[in-house]
């Protein structure tokens, strides 16, 4: 089974270069400027914003919209009640409300690494008290799991093989064989990923996880086009209060 | 328990809470955007086997990657986030590792409080994000209430049958 890491795309532009924490402050603030826009024409704001993204990332705006395909189903099921309780007009408004929530969150995703948006997260943290050593574990934990999602779904499509040439017959219906499927799929996964959990901790352990502080060779500085972002990511809020 | 441990322990489960989120299936036909997916188990079994806190972790992980690598449907994901967190913190306390009785009223309780909890939090959340009346939300509800009794007591039943398993594993030396 083949997967790909994250939904990120490298380019250089503008917006790769930002620093993670304004980009998921501002991310938060562009979805909270969707959810604020009372009627069609308010829309003409988050688009606008989008666009600016949109060039500012130099990632074409195909990529962006294949992101909304994952959701497809769920927008337009919306979007047929509210035709049936509130008419086109309305149905139009729930679409593209949903399309832009997700259309700015993809936003973070593609411009952010994932283990930047972990270390942004971490930094984050410190706003909300949580101490140095717990944001350290939370990092540590986020990368460790990142790691291993690619060996476990290698781990999960060997299980399924082995289970399958030992008579295991996954597509019976009845809720009775779903649970029976379930269980000989994630007893032996559970396994194999404990054995593997504790040779991690002995790793960690062989190299001083936990003892004294921990350094980092890529440090986040907060520079003056962060600043000059999160300005503009707090206008389309503003705007659409205004109005 | 040492500190190397629990940080290996809890990233390497949030990795398979992720992983087996891939084997979701809808359990009704017509509302298809419900899809029961066993990740909460893998939760529920951190929290039974150490703490809540840890459980509680292992979701928030697991759905911060679900976020990064698969969706961004943001209200759903901290939807699904916040039922598991109902769900596993009280079973958890109420089984806090004192036998067999107790484990079943705490998955019960447990499918209580998740399944009111996000009737509740549907009523509040889903007329403010797709802009329905309240009379459609009331429509859906039964929907939504047999969908969360039915995915919670699923993760119930197999906790039951594979968290004594899992343990002698993890923790060898103790009982």
């Amino acid at each position: 089974m083949r997967f790909t890491i994250g939904k990120y795309v490298p380019t250089d532009s503008f917006l790769h270069s930002l620093d993670p924490r304004v980009k998921i402050i501002s991310t938060f603030l562009f979805i909270a400027s969707v959810l604020l826009v009372q009627n069609l024409w308010g829309y003409i704001v988050p688009l606008f914003f989008l666009i600016l993204l949109v060039y500012l990332s130099k990632i074409s705006i195909f990529t962006y919209l294949r992101s909304i395909k994952n959701m497809w189903f769920l927008i337009l099921f919306a979007a047929i009640i509210q035709f049936f309780v509130s008419g086109l007009e309305m149905s139009f408004f729930i679409a593209l409300r949903l399309s832009f929530v997700v259309l700015f969150a993809t936003f973070l995703t593609f411009t952010t690494p994932p283990l930047l948006i972990s270390k942004g997260l971490s930094s984050l943290m410190k706003w909300f008290g949580i101490k140095e050593k717990h944001r350290e574990d939370f990092s540590m934990i986020m990368i460790i799991s990142m790691r291993f999602i690619p060996i476990l779904f290698d781990e999960i499509d060997r299980i399924i093989k082995a289970q399958i040439a030992r008579g295991a017959k996954f597509d019976q219906p009845g809720i009775k064989y779903k649970i029976k499927g379930l269980i000989i799929i994630i007893v032996p996964l559970l396994v194999s990923a404990i054995r593997k959990a504790e040779e991690i901790s002995i790793a960690l352990q062989a190299r001083k996880y936990g003892i004294g502080p921990r350094t980092s060779y890529y440090e986040l500085i907060w520079g003056k086009k962060d600043t000059l972002f999160l300005i503009i990511s707090i206008v389309p809020i503003l705007l659409l209060l205004w109005r | 328990m040492t500190n190397t441990k629990k940080v290996a322990i809890v990233g390497v489960f949030s990795a398979l809470a992720f992983v087996v989120m891939y084997l979701e299936l809808p359990i009704f036909p017509a509302v298809n955007f419900l899809k029961y997916d066993p990740s909460d188990i893998m939760a529920l079994l951190i929290a039974f086997i150490y703490s809540p806190m840890l459980g509680v972790l292992v979701l928030a992980i697991k759905d911060i990657l679900f976020y990064l690598f698969k969706s961004g449907d943001i209200v759903g994901i901290a939807m699904n986030f916040v039922a598991g967190v109902l769900f596993i913190v009280p079973a958890a306390m109420i089984y806090s590792k004192k036998g067999r009785v107790r484990e079943i009223f705490g998955y019960l309780a447990g499918i209580a409080v998740a399944t009111g909890g996000m009737a509740l939090l549907n009523i509040v959340v889903v007329p403010f994000y797709w802009k329905v009346s309240l009379e459609t939300v009331f429509a859906l509800l039964p929907w939504i209430i047999g969908f969360n009794a039915i995915k919670f007591s699923i993760d119930s039943v197999v906790n039951y049958i594979i968290h004594r398993r899992v343990k002698k594993i993890l923790e060898p030396n103790e009982e």
